[in-house]
């Protein structure tokens, strides 16, 4: 059992001793995969295939040209049974086979080839944003100065890019710096906690082979919970901190998960898109088993595989499983219809919801003392109670990484983070409120300017009419006027007339 | 004797002064006007009765409206009003309309015969178009206030909700 037990380091944040991860297992194919489609805003993604259509393993299933949109594929070989709005099923045949359509690289890529092989091959940060990578790399500026790996997985209860590097740490070096290559961009640094001794020592044999190449670094840091989050990582792996406001990508810094790089490996070396991804699974026992498995598994196969012990009354009195995912600190409820996607790194199988009543703060600032981006959450606690915009912009909210270390220290048991989400949103939702109001202000009162200068401009020309109206003198000379004309033109048409016959 | 004199002149003096100012400086209504109008959703879709947010808003520092009337600012608005003005917190008066999720407007422009009805009924200059050629909404700039939709003679503008 994990114990969990607070230090006080340079960098703030939550210890735990975690146990060495297990090899990966694997699943056998379910009946039926329900391959989510992408959406982007009112952009969808164009589909490729309709019900009925044979697939083979790593077909592409949908087709768009916005970077946005994440294209998906066949996990596995078989036949579209059903389209709905948001995703695919398809009922496999159990054979596997592989598409032969798919297209290996072997020669060295440019950036932009390699933006494509992200978009085509629909590869996202595994890390559990899922932001498209192509994207990403997109957003790079010219010259790029670091290539930052993540290979710090700081959640307690997950161990899924630990058990990824014991098996393929070559590849993933070799997919590293074929990225860092491809970016054009000479300085690689893989972070990674000090506990993971064995997955050190095969990144350091791998890298042991590729000398030659970039100049690659692997930092070790304390094991601690939030050193995975982006910012903290790149501080403890470099002491180089980005601007408040400023992403990483536009600070010339590309941020990738280690299974991210992986699933690159794997698109560009065998042309094989991310079908599958190494999940952790954690029973209610508190053991963890790792598992591939692929993209569009129902949770409920692996619960029916998954042995786990339950509670005989919970059973008796037939209590629906808990199942979140994300780890213990990121952990967000799945349904039932819930699916693998490529940001599934961790599943949590829970006899009991697990909800803690709370009672009000005693003010022990004990958040404050934990919080890794030295926020205060309990100052932050009251202005969101009351939604006081001014105080949590005050107090940064922004800044919040919403990694629940508050949420796990406070002796109230306050659902911080929680609020702090809410919080944001509701703050960010009045903003754009404001700002659509502004901007419907502004083009309402240009509007009234121009009606009023319209109606002046018109009072103004009738008004000069009234003072000079047409004399009968001049209204004599206008139809004298108007006679010439006519007499004039009379000949010309009786001309025409005459040429015609 | 000299002590009335002394202050009628007093108070002719100063109420030439007053008067004065009050002719040059008049009364800071205008900030207050300004703050219920930041308040006030900026939808000009005219529900409360007065041609646009601004009347509105000077209608309500004058005393003339109640804060129930922008069915668009919703409870949330009225809450804001109400902290403002110092007045209490009202349920929105359905006479004026219900509170609705945020919309913009569509024209169906396969329908659309270019009378340019709309764009003179939009208050925004939300609304893009030439006689008898297609009008297209500016989606970025439509406060869904529904005033497009009466004057449409073909019916062919929608309110689809906000995505």
């Amino acid at each position: 059992m994990n114990i969990l037990h607070l230090r006080d380091n340079r960098q703030r944040g939550l210890h735990w001793s975690k146990p060495r991860a297990r090899p990966i297992e694997t699943l056998p194919v379910p009946d039926t995969l329900y391959i989510p489609i992408s959406h982007w805003q009112q952009t969808t993604a164009e589909l490729l295939v309709t019900t009925g259509s044979t697939l083979y393993k790593g077909q592409p299933l949908t087709r768009s040209y916005n970077h946005n949109v994440i294209i998906t594929h066949a996990s596995s070989s078989g036949e579209v049974i059903d389209i709905s709005d948001n995703r695919i099923a398809i009922k496999t045949d159990g054979r596997d086979e592989v598409s032969d359509e798919l297209t290996k690289t072997t020669d060295s890529l440019s950036r932009q080839e390699i933006t494509d092989i992200a978009h085509r091959n629909g590869l996202t940060g595994q890390g559990g944003a899922g932001f498209p990578l192509a994207r990403k790399i997109a957003s790079l500026p010219q010259q790029p100065q670091l290539l930052l790996v993540n290979a710090a997985e700081c959640d307690p209860d997950i161990h899924c890019d630990d058990a990824l590097i014991q098996a393929y740490a070559p590849l993933v070096v070799e997919s590293v710096l074929t990225i860092a290559e491809a970016c054009e961009i000479d300085r690689v640094v893989i972070g990674i906690e000090n506990d993971k001794t064995r997955s050190i020592e095969q990144l350091q044999q791998a890298m042991a082979r590729q000398t030659a190449r970039q100049n690659i670094e692997l930092v070790t840091i304390p094991s601690q919970y939030p050193s995975g989050a982006e910012n903290i990582l790149l501080q403890l792996c470099t002491s180089e901190q980005p601007g408040p406001h400023e992403s990483l990508a536009s600070a010339g810094i590309l941020s990738m998960n280690i299974a991210t790089c992986y699933a690159m490996g794997q698109a560009v070396f065998n042309g094989m898109p991310p079908i599958s991804r190494i999940t952790t699974v954690v029973t209610p026992d508190g053991r963890h088993r790792n598992f591939k498995l692929l993209t569009g598994t129902p949770v409920n196969h692996i619960l029916d595989y998954v042995a786990y012990e339950r509670p005989i009354a919970s059973i008796e009195q037939e209590v629906p499983l808990h199942v979140t995912q994300g780890g213990r600190m990121m952990s967000e409820a799945l349904d039932t219809q819930a699916v693998i996607t490529q940001q599934s790194n961790c599943i949590t199988i829970s006899n009991t919801k697990g909800v803690q009543s709370s009672v009000p703060c005693i003010r022990c600032g004990a958040c404050s003392d934990i919080c890794p981006v030295r926020l205060m959450p309990q100052h932050l606690h009251k202005a969101a109670t009351h939604f006081d915009a001014q105080q949590l912009d005050n107090l940064n909210v922004d800044r919040c990484i919403e990694c629940r270390c508050c949420d796990v220290v406070c002796p109230s048991a306050i659902p911080l983070t929680a609020q702090f989400i809410q919080a944001k949103e509701h703050k960010h939702r009045q903003n754009n409120e404001q700002i659509a109001a502004d901007l419907a202000k502004q083009r309402y009162d240009k509007r009234q300017r121009r009606l009023q200068k319209e109606r002046s401009g018109k009072r103004r020309t009738s008004l000069k009419e009234k003072a000079a109206p047409a004399t009968p003198q001049s209204r004599k000379d206008l139809i004298a006027q108007a006679l010439k004309r006519s007499a004039k033109k009379k000949p010309n048409d009786a001309a025409d007339n005459g040429s015609s016959h | 004797m000299t002590g009335i004199a002394v202050i009628t002149i007093l108070a002719v003096i100063i109420g030439a002064i007053l008067g004065y100012a009050s002719s040059w400086f008049p009364a800071d209504n205008d900030s207050l006007v300004e703050k219920i109008d930041r308040l006030l959703p900026q939808t000009q879709c005219a529900q409360c009765g007065y041609p646009g947010c601004r009347p509105y808003a000077e209608a309500l520092a004058n005393g003339d409206a109640e804060i129930d009337q922008c069915p668009p600012g919703g409870s949330e608005g009225i809450a804001a009003l109400a902290a403002l003005l110092d007045r209490k917190v009202i349920p929105l008066n359905p006479q004026y309309g219900v509170e609705k999720p945020l919309s913009v407007a569509v024209i169906r422009e396969a329908e659309c015969i270019g009378c340019t009805l709309c764009i003179k009924a939009c208050p925004v200059d939300a609304i893009i178009g030439a006689p008898k050629l297609m009008h297209t909404v500016i989606y970025d700039h439509c406060t869904g206030c529904e005033l497009c939709l009466p004057p449409c003679p073909v019916d062919c503008i929608d309110l689809v909700s906000d995505v």
